[in-house]
């Protein structure tokens, strides 16, 4: 009995083991991820410039696309706040995004005047030092976590290119 | 970076278009015209604005009476509101890092005054701990937010009331900062997106070129801002 128990169990771990590539090849084979990775996309540049206001705080970064479809970001959640969203600077007001395209072999840059990430009354207070973690969650994708930094008020980061 | 390129050739565009919009108007050397918008980054006022007449509550709780209060300076005005992410942190702190680049002769004959748009929630107490966040010898005001609209418009910053709006709380802040001479007049306007550099570069032209006073800049006379 315990003979034929030990000889049964690398059987069956072999079985699933087979089992989940064969599953896996046929993932990929028939195309349900596409052309897309995760993998193809890069967050970079992450900073939150230490906050001027208890109550509300701003997170920038850099996304790049370096696959060929376009990638569609749906939202970034942060460690600090259940209450963050995306937003466009449009003249003298800020217009709340629910999406995100990131263009096939492209870069979306969130910073200073433009797209942030507004993460309301943060639960602690953010100084420099500090950091906070932001999950980015892009459609049918999945989800890159990055850390950003607490940055010195005012903060820029330097040009990469002139 | 592209992206940044792309706004810098609009804004450049903009630039050409106000020029031209300008030389129709005064139907004369649109060379003149052109110089002022190469020798400055902001917009160059032909047409002075006038600075608000207005009285508001400064950060210690007193009345400010801004053309009093600023008088012989030149005084830089900005509305805009604390519980924004982006746009007022991002304009102040820039403002206050030029500053810092200034001679302190310089320095001290600027201004900044940070008008709220927001006074419900911008307490004097929620300003002033917001503006030392930057410098705090920035002037911050609030008042009632219909005398404070007005003098916005009146210097034609249009702003919406403070309004819930899909459970967002939305407020509107000026796009630009406007730079006032020592006789209240408007000369320059910049855009929210002027770097630290190119303010230095502009408030030192200013400094040389428009009135700050009849007597020595924000020596004695008309009491200096607080």
């Amino acid at each position: 009995m315990t003979a034929l128990a030990r000889t049964r169990t690398p059987l069956i771990v072999a079985g699933i083991v087979v089992a989940a590539v064969v599953a896996a090849i046929a993932w990929v084979s028939t195309g349900h991820a596409g052309p897309m990775k995760i993998s193809d996309l890069r967050v970079t540049g992450a900073y939150v410039p230490q906050p001027a206001s208890p109550d509300v705080a701003a997170a920038y970064f850099t996304v790049t696309n370096s696959g060929n479809v376009p990638a569609v970001l749906t939202g970034v959640h942060t460690d600090v706040s259940d209450m963050s969203m995306m937003h466009e600077n449009t003249g003298t007001t800020m217009t709340m995004l629910h999406s995100v395209t990131v263009p096939a072999h492209g870069t979306v840059a969130f910073s200073p005047g433009r797209y942030h990430i507004m993460i309301e009354s943060p639960a602690r207070a953010l100084k420099q030092g500090d950091h906070v973690t932001l999950m980015l969650s892009f459609a049918k994708l999945g989800q890159i976590t990055v850390t950003a930094p607490v940055m010195p008020v005012g903060y820029r980061p330097p040009a990469p290119n002139p | 970076m592209r992206r940044s390129a792309a706004g810098l050739a609009l804004l450049l565009l903009t630039g050409v278009l106000a020029g031209c919009a300008g030389s129709a108007d005064t139907a004369a050397a649109p060379v003149r015209l052109l110089g002022p918008a190469r020798e400055f980054h902001g917009t160059w006022l032909e047409q002075p604005l006038p600075e608000p007449d207005v009285t508001l509550t400064d950060t210690s709780g007193k009345p400010f009476d801004l053309r009093r209060d600023t008088a012989g300076r030149l005084t830089l005005v900005y509305f805009g509101y604390t519980h924004c992410p982006d746009i007022c942190p991002t304009t102040m702190a820039d403002l206050a890092a030029a500053l810092r680049d200034l001679t302190g002769p310089e320095r001290d004959k600027i201004s900044v005054v940070f008008i709220t748009t927001d006074p419900d929630r911008d307490t004097p107490g929620v300003v002033k701990s917001w503006l030392a966040a930057f410098d705090s010898s920035f002037v911050g005001l609030t008042g009632d937010y219909a005398t404070i609209r007005s003098a916005a418009t009146s210097v034609g910053i249009a702003l919406e009331p403070p309004a819930s709006k899909k459970g967002a709380y939305e407020v509107t802040h000026g796009a630009q900062v406007i730079a006032f001479d020592g006789t209240h007049r408007g000369r320059l306007i910049f855009s929210s997106g002027t770097s630290s550099a190119d303010y230095v570069a502009d408030l030192r032209k200013l400094l040389g070129r428009v009135t700050l006073g009849s007597s020595t800049p924000g020596a004695g006379g008309q009491g200096a801002a607080s």
